[in-house]
């Protein structure tokens, strides 16, 4: 069997828990920030929000290395071989930050964590881009483009991440204080405002996501 | 890029949809029959999970009309032309349906839908499976060996559904009881086993569903066609 089939079917599977995961979560925050739910019933809504958002914060670490393989596999980019490899170790290494940035939330190698996988998204935002671009320009370092386009369009989807990641980040401690302090006005409007204003980069995100998908579909001559 | 990309995109997200939105009902399902939680919570995590579960189930009526449009398209498919577009009404008809049966849960109309939606999945099986095997068998109606395979890996996912919903009836009737009469050991071990009892299944949707569409990505490469 060819390898491409296993590789076309993880890409596939990567999108289906990032976009289709996603949903849960939004619902989710949705009933987080419903004044009729008691703290218990926030709590553990929290709880599947939280279990359910592990999983695209995974897989969109993955998403570049797999579609990268599918790429050399089809000859259209560069990174083949060792290089490939490299990309697979440094994908593995972000993934071991990000995940320990999650699991020790709160802690300051924590933090530590969560500042490096921000610079690694800063990076990775801007060697994308440009690579994108000269492609697409030049016809170098991606020959198609299509492809050309998708990685722009990653771009795109990682800097809405962070536009997700800075607009929530003051949920966290507001969720710790309605917990601690209940129901008020005060509380209820720190709940809600990140789960509004997060709103308009998630419909970006998944719009970014479902272009990229139809892209490698018909993989259009551009 | 033309209209059969469109449609291959939207096969796609109906099983983003369906096995991804799935991750979250399995998960509140674990925390609904936790005993620790109060009635109310407990309540609320159902009513999450069951507008969460709506996703999948819309997405099980919808890939089907959209991967005929496919195969039609493709040539494969006796259902073209009119009966394409019955199918749609059908399918669209059936989301309607679905759509009312968890609207309003809990009425005798809603009782009265959802044994006609059992009564409609089982006819649905017959008429996805019966073709299927005949085609298999050389006699057609289906071109291809690989969409024959698809639909019937496709009717499997259809039987594990069933399977969910006949393994799960016993719960809705102790959360039922959960809600008027409150915890008893009877009670949680009810719950608990009827969601034992459905994991298997929901498992088997997800492998069904990943081998279709492993089949529907790569069906040029394994069979040539």
């Amino acid at each position: 069997m060819d390898p491409q089939t296993i590789w076309i079917m993880i890409h596939v599977v990567l999108l289906v828990y990032w976009l289709g995961a996603d949903i849960s979560v939004f619902y989710c925050s949705l009933q987080i920030i419903k004044p009729a739910n008691s703290r218990e019933t926030r709590a553990a809504i929290a709880k599947v929000l939280g279990f359910v958002n592990a999983f695209p914060g995974i897989v969109s670490i993955l998403m570049l290395p797999v579609g990268l393989m599918l790429a050399s596999g089809k000859g259209l980019s560069p990174i083949t071989g060792g290089w490939l490899a490299l990309v697979w170790g440094l994908a593995a290494i972000w993934l071991l930050i990000s995940v320990s940035a999650a699991s020790q939330r709160g802690t300051p190698l924590g933090k530590t964590y969560a500042t490096i996988d921000l610079w690694i998204r800063y990076v990775l935002i801007a060697v994308l881009t440009i690579a994108a671009l000269l492609s697409l320009t030049g016809g170098a370092p991606f020959t198609s483009n299509w492809l050309a386009l998708k990685v722009l369009l990653f771009a795109f989807v990682l800097v809405c991440g962070l536009g997700i990641r800075f607009t929530f980040a003051k949920f966290g401690p507001a969720f710790g204080r309605f917990m601690a302090e209940g129901s008020t006005p005060e509380t209820e409007a720190g709940l809600r405002g990140p789960v509004m204003r997060v709103k308009p980069w998630v419909l970006a995100l998944w719009s970014g996501l479902v272009v990229m998908a139809l892209l490698g579909i018909a993989q259009p001559l551009l | 890029m033309d209209w059969q990309d469109i449609f291959k995109l939207l096969h796609v997200l109906t099983f983003v949809y369906w096995v991804g939105a799935d991750l979250g009902v399995f998960y509140a399902a674990r925390l609904v029959v936790n005993p620790k939680y109060s009635p109310e919570t407990r309540a609320t995590l159902l009513k999450t999970l069951a507008w969460i579960d709506m996703i999948p189930r819309y997405m099980l009526l919808l890939t089907f009309p959209v991967g005929a449009t496919l195969a039609a398209n493709l040539g494969i498919s006796p259902i073209d032309g009119v009966w394409l577009y019955l199918v749609w009404i059908a399918a669209a008809a059936w989301i309607v349906m679905a759509w009312q049966i968890h609207h309003r849960e809990g009425t005798d109309a809603a009782r009265r839908l959802t044994k006609f939606d059992l009564v409609l999945r089982l006819a649905f099986l017959a008429a996805l499976v019966i073709p299927a095997i005949t085609s298999l068998a050389g006699a057609g109606p289906y071109e291809t060996q690989w969409l024959p395979i698809k639909i019937l890996l496709f009717a499997g996912a259809v039987a594990c559904g069933v399977g969910i919903r006949v393994t799960f009836t016993p719960f809705g009737a102790a959360f039922g009881k959960l809600m008027t009469e409150g915890s008893s050991p009877a009670v949680e071990t009810q719950m608990s086993r009827s969601l034992a009892h459905a994991v298997p299944f929901v498992i088997g949707i997800w492998v069904f569903a990943a081998i279709t569409a492993f089949l529907g990505m790569n069906h040029e490469m394994l069979f040539g066609s």
